[in-house]
């Protein structure tokens, strides 16, 4: 559980994510009422995917990036979606088959009057250790903050 | 005649995108993610993020044109969050090239997305570094 008493430094993990070739195409095939469903993109189709020099379907960034803001709302809770801010950089790719983990450490806590200000180093880390999406996030919480559940 | 994405100015617009989250392409997204926060499936139920990421791409944009045999990779975003979207509420999204830049020889597209309700709240903001390039 994060709170204005988190010592700077914590880390927090997200559960390991398999990103099955089927997670990967509810993400990036677009709505299943589509007409010829799935879309046909790098995400999902390793014909597309070879034709742009990758071995498989590459996942979004963004699919990634998701499980890192999954986790700051398991810690942060409703405030994310009032004040959360995200600033990314993709630097690897998330391979169909890959796992991936999202992380966010605790860099700076700032309290003042019932509002504390958390700013989070994250990444998302691939299972052979390479940096998938890289960054830092900020959010700010009226404490108590109801919304924040153990991580 | 709508330009090629690589080939849009800073100021430019890109077509505006409007969109209805079901409950079933929510849960779509909470398939993908391995999430499914009460939230999401609740009633209202709140529109996953990762939805309104996806969906705020400028790929998205019903005007996006890549040029045959290119494609464009996104290396780095902004993105903040001001209030959540819910599902069954029409969603809108603007595009506009903010910022065109070279670093290392490579040419940067900065495209901002705004993203608001059918009350015209203000959901998400979002700035994308774009790179353009020929595919292989």
């Amino acid at each position: 559980m994060i709170g204005p008493a988190t010592p700077e430094g914590t880390l927090f993990e997200g559960r390991v994510h398999h990103m099955s070739i089927e997670r990967l195409l509810a993400f990036s095939g677009g709505p299943f009422t589509l007409n010829h469903w799935p879309a046909r993109n790098l995400h999902i189709d390793p014909e597309k995917a070879a034709e742009a020099g990758f071995p498989a379907p590459v996942a979004s960034g963004l699919q990634a990036q998701g499980h890192i803001i999954r986790l700051l709302i398991d810690l942060l809770g409703d405030a994310w979606s009032r004040t959360g801010s995200f600033h990314s950089r993709f630097r690897r790719p998330v391979f169909a088959g890959d796992s991936i983990q999202a992380k966010a450490r605790l860099a700076a806590r700032r309290a003042e009057a019932g509002v504390t200000q958390y700013t989070f180093d994250v990444w998302c880390e691939r299972h052979d250790g390479e940096i998938a999406v890289v960054g830092t996030a900020a959010c700010t919480v009226h404490e108590p903050n109801p919304g924040v559940q153990a991580a | 005649m709508t330009k090629f994405a690589q080939d849009l100015e800073t100021g430019d617009a890109l077509a505006p995108l409007s969109f209805t989250v079901t409950p079933e392409w929510n849960q779509q997204y909470c398939y993908a993610q391995e999430d499914f926060d009460p939230r999401y499936t609740g009633t209202p139920a709140e529109v996953h993020p990762t939805l309104l990421l996806s969906m705020s791409a400028n790929t998205k944009s019903p005007g996006f044109k890549l040029a045959p045999d290119t494609g464009s990779i996104l290396s780095e975003q902004l993105c903040r969050f001001f209030h959540p979207a819910h599902v069954g509420k029409r969603i809108d999204v603007a595009f506009r090239v903010t910022r065109i830049y070279t670093k290392q020889e490579k040419r940067f597209h900065v495209v901002e997305s705004t993203v608001t309700d059918e009350e015209g709240t203000l959901i998400l903001k979002r700035e994308s570094h774009l790179i353009f390039g020929r595919a292989k």
